[in-house]
C-alpha cells in the first residue's frame, strides 16, 4: 500500500480543495488516502494505451 | 403471514383481500417493530390510507389499475415525493419538502400504489451506517446488533421484517444489492438507462442507477416494470422499446458463467456464501443450462475506476456544502466526500479511460453467455458498530463493476450462514436482458426454499 503523506503536505492538499476539517478526521483521512493513492496507481499500471478513450456518459449498448 | 405483491394481487384481484386490510397490517408491523429497525424516517399513515381507500374504490368497481394497485410501499428517502419531506436522511436537507414527485414514484403512484412512507438511507446515498444524523440508521432484521449494508438500509429491513411488501433503492455501488444481501431480500440494479433517476437525488450520475428491492425476483420484476421507461429529462435515459418480463423462460441450453476468480480469490468469501453459490450453479445445471466459469478483470481493478468514479463525482455535487457547512454532514459522509475532493482531473480522466477498457473487456470474456454468477457481499452481516468508514477501501466489493459496465444484476438470497444470517449470490446480464436476470432469480427462489423463512418476528 501506499505510504501516507506527511502531515504538512497533506495540510497544502487539504487547503487547495478548501477543505476544512476537525484535527482528528483530517487525520483519519490522511491514512484513508494512502488507500486511495494505492487505487490511483492500479489505475496508471500498466497504463492504457496512449490514444484510449474515456468512458465519459456511456452507453452499454448490446441487444437484448 | 405476509404476502409477497404476487400474491397480494391475486388477492385483491379476486376481492379476498381489502387494501386497506392490507395496509392496516403493514402499519401495525411499522408501529410493532419499527422502533428496533429504524427501516422508516416518516410513516405517512394518512397518505397510506387515503391511496388504500382509493384503491379499495377501484377493487369494489372492478377498475384495478394493474397488480401494483393498493400494493403497500415505501421510498427511499432520496426520492422525491411532493408534498412529503425528502432528506437525504441527512440535516443538509431537514425539512425539505418538494413540490413534485420523483419520475418512478408518480409511475408507481399512477400504478396504484400505497404510499406508507420514507425509508432511512445512507447520507445521501454514501455516508452509513451514522449515529450523528437526525435519524439512527437501520438495523437489520435478523439481527438488530447487525448491519443492513447500505446506502438502501431502510427498504432492505422494511422489506425483510414485512414492512412493506416493496420498495425503492438506488445504487451507485452497490446499494441495492447490498443490503438486498444481507436482508436476505431480492434486489435489482438495472440495465443503466432503463429507470429514470430525474427526482432522485444524484450521488455520482454515471454510476446512479434506481431500482427496486422486495421479498421475491417475482416481485420485483413487477415493481421494476412499473418504474422503467425513457425519460427525456434524464440524460442517461434510453429511449427504447420496453423489456419483457417473462418469468417462465426455458433455462436449458443457457449459458451461465461463474466469475469464480472475484469470490475465491480476488476477494474470498465466506463458506456459507460460496457453498451458496455452487448449490445454485447446480440447480441452473438441474434445469438444463450448461455452466462453466468465465474471467473478468480483477475486482481490485474493477473497484480502483469505480471508487475514483464515485468519490469525483460525489464530491462534484457537494463540494458547495462541504465548503461552506461540511460539520451539517454526519463524519462518514464528511470524511468519504473529502477523500473525493483530493482526487485531480487526471485522477478522474484515468478512471474513465480504465472504464472503457473494463467494459469492453468485459464484453469480450462474457460473450456467449446467457447469464454471471458471483458473490453480492463477502459473508453474512457485520456488526454494525464495528463497520469502519473506509471499509469500501479495504476490501473489493463484488458490486461496483456492473455499476461501471451498467449492467443489469439482481441479488437472490441462497440460505443462511453459520450465524443464521441470510447470504446471497448476484446474478448478472448483459445490457437490456434484465427481464431474463430476474426470471434466473425466480427459478432459483423456487428451487432453494429461502423464500419460505422471515425473519423472527416478522
Amino acid at each position: 500500500m501506499a505510504e501516507p503523506l506527511s502531515p504538512g503536505s497533506f495540510a497544502t492538499l487539504l487547503a487547495q480543495a478548501g477543505i476544512a476539517l476537525p484535527p482528528a478526521e483530517a487525520e483519519d483521512l490522511r491514512h484513508a488516502h494512502a488507500k486511495l493513492m494505492t487505487m490511483l496507481a492500479i489505475l496508471r499500471d500498466p497504463p492504457v494505451p496512449l490514444a484510449a478513450e474515456p468512458a465519459f456518459t456511456f452507453a452499454p449498448g448490446g441487444d437484448a | 403471514m405476509i404476502p409477497t405483491i404476487a400474491e397480494a394481487a391475486s388477492l385483491i384481484a379476486a376481492k379476498k383481500v381489502s387494501p386497506v386490510e392490507l395496509t392496516r397490517d403493514c402499519l401495525a408491523r411499522i408501529a410493532a417493530r419499527n422502533g428496533e429497525l429504524n427501516a422508516f424516517i416518516l410513516v405517512t399513515e394518512e397518505r397510506a390510507l387515503a391511496d388504500a381507500r382509493a384503491a379499495e374504490a377501484r377493487q369494489m368497481a372492478g377498475a384495478l389499475k394493474g397488480r401494483l394497485d393498493g400494493i403497500p410501499i415505501g421510498h427511499k428517502d432520496i426520492y422525491t415525493t411532493a408534498g412529503i419531506a425528502t432528506t437525504g436522511h441527512s440535516a443538509q436537507m431537514q425539512g425539505h419538502v418538494p413540490e413534485t414527485d420523483a419520475v418512478t414514484v408518480a409511475k408507481w403512484r399512477e400504478a396504484g400504489v400505497v404510499l406508507l412512507g420514507k425509508l432511512a438511507t445512507h447520507e445521501f446515498a454514501f455516508g452509513g451506517p451514522s449515529f450523528d444524523l437526525p435519524w439512527p440508521p437501520a438495523r437489520n432484521p435478523w439481527d438488530t446488533e447487525r448491519f443492513t449494508a447500505g446506502s438502501s438500509s431502510g427498504t432492505g429491513a422494511a422489506v425483510a421484517a414485512g414492512l412493506v411488501l416493496g420498495g425503492t433503492g438506488s445504487d451507485t455501488g452497490g446499494s441495492i444489492r447490498g443490503p438486498a444481501a444481507l436482508c436476505g431480500v431480492a434486489g435489482i440494479k438495472p440495465t443503466y438507462g432503463l429507470c429514470s433517476r430525474t427526482g432522485i437525488l444524484p450521488l455520482a450520475q454515471t454510476l446512479d442507477h434506481a431500482g427496486p428491492l422486495a421479498w421475491t425476483s417475482e416481485d420485483c420484476a413487477i415493481l421494476l416494470e412499473a418504474m422503467a421507461g425513457h425519460d427525456p429529462a434524464d440524460p442517461g435515459s434510453a429511449d427504447r422499446p420496453a423489456l419483457g418480463f417473462d418469468l417462465a423462460p426455458d433455462m436449458r441450453g443457457r449459458r451461465i458463467g461463474v466469475i469464480r476468480h472475484f469470490h475465491e480469490t480476488d476477494h474470498r468469501v465466506s463458506d456459507a456464501t460460496l457453498r451458496g453459490i455452487e448449490e445454485s450453479c447446480a440447480i441452473f445445471r438441474k434445469l438444463g443450462a450448461e455452466v462453466a466459469e468465465v474471467t473478468l478483470p480483477s475486482l481490485q481493478e474493477f473497484n480502483a475506476a469505480g471508487w475514483v468514479t464515485l468519490s469525483a463525482e460525489a464530491w462534484a455535487i457537494h463540494e458547495t456544502w462541504m465548503r461552506e457547512r461540511p460539520l451539517q454532514y454526519g463524519e462518514f459522509l464528511r470524511g468519504r466526500l473529502a477523500l473525493g475532493g483530493l482526487l485531480s482531473a487526471g485522477d478522474y480522466i484515468q478512471a474513465q479511460r480504465r472504464r472503457r477498457s473494463l467494459i469492453e473487456r468485459s464484453f469480450a470474456a462474457s460473450a456467449g453467455f446467457d447469464l454471471l454468477v458471483t458473490a453480492a457481499q463477502p459473508g453474512e452481516a457485520a456488526k454494525i458498530r464495528e463497520v469502519t468508514k473506509w471499509a469500501s477501501l479495504e476490501k473489493p466489493n463484488f458490486t461496483i463493476p456492473f455499476n461501471l459496465t451498467g449492467w443489469p444484476a439482481l441479488t437472490v438470497c441462497t440460505g443462511f450462514g453459520e450465524g443464521g444470517l441470510p447470504v446471497a449470490a448476484q446474478l448478472v446480464g448483459h445490457p437490456w436482458t434484465d427481464g431474463f436476470v430476474l426470471a434466473a432469480g425466480h427459478a432459483l427462489e423456487r428451487e432453494n426454499g429461502t423464500r419460505g423463512k422471515r425473519p423472527p418476528g416478522a
